[in-house]
């Protein structure tokens, strides 16, 4: 019986110890070396649990670039029965402190350089710096074994593991509660499906603090399989980017498709040839072109091409659609069907079940994978995670996912749109409202709106006050993530209202 | 060249014409899209082709380095 993600790195510290676990720019770690230097971590967890006498079960940050310490801090931090939530280094202060604010950790895992950063957000509470956790020998005593023992056999697999902050509308980002049960579930399909063994490498991608990562790091947790941190500049640099994965002999990439889409667009695959490495090609996050992904094809025919979808909130993914049969350019490729054990509900505007291709519906979501909720944000989780309207008979909850969808004739799930105004944008899952909650809060700025222009791939910001890109970009640089300031500002006497006295979207999308 | 290069790269990736600093891919300046954006479009208005090779850090870091990989490629015309 499987209760929690532990299980894996127990198991396959002790079938795979000596067999690397983890590189990255500065090195590797084994599975052996991982699971030792996450208990001396959780060690340090046990030892400030007990002086300030708070329970386990408790908020854990973690604050570190993205490197494998971070990962072993993950495992340090749920041994104890703790959850982890990454916070990304680069992210502007003041939402750092609202995440901060929402989460409330008990305890930050940071390096010794990053430590004054941190404090910097208004945090007062306990640090475990990670280059010294473990020096005292008594983390290594048959004591401190048990004690951690004990606070792993007391994890129910509906504990949360980890929470992952995302947009929210209101410029507070939402903190995503995803328990052991909703990883060990997906991961099971994900080894099934995809035939992983010890035998394979993965290409990491996706940042910690987006669940794309999930995939990566469970998946080699669970075979034994070898995890290869890309160094992120790479992602820029084609030709370099794929003789990485050449010279490590990389078997899966679960990325972005903007990731992919810069290889093929600068026509990078023609230099360096995958086929005799590169096995499996998934992706997940936002649409994929099928114009960019047949250079793909074109050039690593035999390689599995799989096209992952869902929302952070169902752990990582719900549907997925292997790419079995030829497509144009122009076509739409599809989000395909619901993974095993979980139950996709295509609902109309009445809350009635869409079947048949003839109309469109929110995609809704049952399973096991589905999140808690949003951490310490009742309202917020009240609106998206329902009772399920086809349900009176018992509490059944369902995640209403914002995706408009429809059937194709061949029973598989087509996205078409958003219901509200959320955005994908390099991968990153943004609210528009965010955006504009923090140009508000600019001095001088009575109206704005926030458009995405989907064919240039920017963020367009209206203004009803002249105002510089350079200079608003300088005063949002320290407010939200670089990947939200606008692309492009338009400046006009006043922003059109629609009937209601909002502001006219549709009016402002033909500026564009 | 070096205004055309600086005012495709400022309407591409706004700022980063300006940028005087050393790094504008690592300064989040200029993402990875945008540098695909840049390179298509330093294609078209130079009528040129720029080798998938030549997209690195060196050759992108910042204004002077694209204007210098662009005198290159264009002296050897």
């Amino acid at each position: 019986m499987q209760k929690d993600v532990l299980k894996w790195l127990d198991d396959t510290a002790v079938r795979y110890s000596d067999k690397t676990a983890v590189t990255d720019e500065n090195g590797s770690i084994t599975w052996g070396g991982f699971r030792d230097k996450s208990r001396a971590i959780a060690y340090e967890i046990l030892k400030i649990q007990k002086e300030s006498g708070y329970d386990c079960k408790q908020p854990v940050a973690v604050y570190m670039e993205k490197c494998k310490e971070v990962l072993v801090s993950f495992m340090g931090i749920a041994y104890c029965g703790d959850f982890y939530s990454p916070i990304d280094v680069d992210m502007p202060g003041p939402r750092a402190a609202k995440i901060i604010e929402t989460l409330k950790p008990r305890i930050v895992i940071t390096t010794a350089a990053l430590k004054e950063q941190f404090d910097s957000f208004g945090y007062d509470g306990n640090y475990v710096i990670y280059e010294t956790a473990g020096d005292d020998p008594d983390s290594r005593s048959e004591e401190t074994r048990k004690a951690i023992d004990l606070k792993t056999y007391e994890i129910i697999d509906t504990d949360i593991l980890y929470v992952l902050f995302t947009s929210g509308s209101t410029g507070t980002p939402k903190g995503v509660s995803i328990t052991h049960r909703g990883v060990i579930d997906y991961i099971d399909w994900v080894t099934e499906q995809f035939s992983i063994t010890s035998e394979d490498s993965f290409g990491n991608q996706a940042p910690f603090y987006f669940d794309n990562s999930i995939l990566d790091i469970y998946s080699c947790m669970k075979m034994g399989a070898e995890l290869h941190i890309i160094p992120h500049k790479l992602f820029f640099q084609p030709v370099r980017l794929l003789e990485y994965l050449q010279e490590n002999r990389i078997s899966t990439i679960f990325w972005v498709p903007s990731a992919m889409i810069v290889v093929s667009k600068l026509k990078a695959l023609k230099k360096v040839d995958l086929s005799a490495t590169l096995k499996r090609i998934l992706f997940c996050g936002e649409v994929m072109p099928n114009k960019q992904l047949n250079i793909w094809r074109s050039f690593l025919p035999d390689a599995l091409y799989a096209n992952l979808y869902g929302p952070t909130e169902i752990t990582d993914a719900c549907t997925f659609y292997i790419v079995d049969r030829e497509f144009s350019d122009e076509e739409a490729l599809p989000i395909g069907k619901p993974m095993p054990n979980t139950e996709i509900l295509v609902l109309d505007d009445d809350d009635k079940l869409v079947t048949g291709t003839d109309r469109t519906g929110e995609l809704c979501v049952r399973g096991t994978g589905l999140a808690k909720g949003y951490y310490n944000n009742p309202e917020k989780t009240a609106a998206a995670f329902v009772q399920n309207p086809l349900n009176t008979a018992v509490p059944d909850v369902i995640y209403r996912t914002g995706d408009v969808v429809r059937y194709n004739e061949y029973g598989e799930i087509m996205y078409l749109s958003r219901k509200d105004f959320q955005i994908k944008h390099l991968g990153h899952r943004i609210e528009l409202g965010e955006i504009e909650t923090a140009v508000d809060s600019l001095d001088g700025i009575s109206s704005c709106c926030c458009l995405y222009d989907e064919k240039m791939q920017k963020i367009v910001l209206f203004l009803d006050v002249p105002m510089e890109l350079q200079d608003l970009r300088d005063k949002l640089a320290g407010m939200i993530p670089e990947y939200m300031i606008p692309g492009r500002v338009i400046c006009t006497d006043s922003l059109p209202l629609n009937a209601n006295g909002k502001i006219d979207r549709v009016k402002l999308k033909e500026l564009l | 060249m070096e205004e055309k290069i600086k005012a495709l790269m400022n309407e591409i990736a706004p700022g980063s014409g300006d940028y005087e600093g050393d790094n504008v891919l690592e300064s989040g300046i200029m993402d990875s899209l945008q540098v695909v954006e840049l390179v298509v479009t330093l294609e078209e208005e130079f009528d040129i082709e720029i080798d998938p090779e030549l997209v690195t850090e060196e050759n992108f870091k910042n204004l002077k380095a694209v204007v210098s990989m662009m005198e290159n490629l264009l002296g050897g015309n």
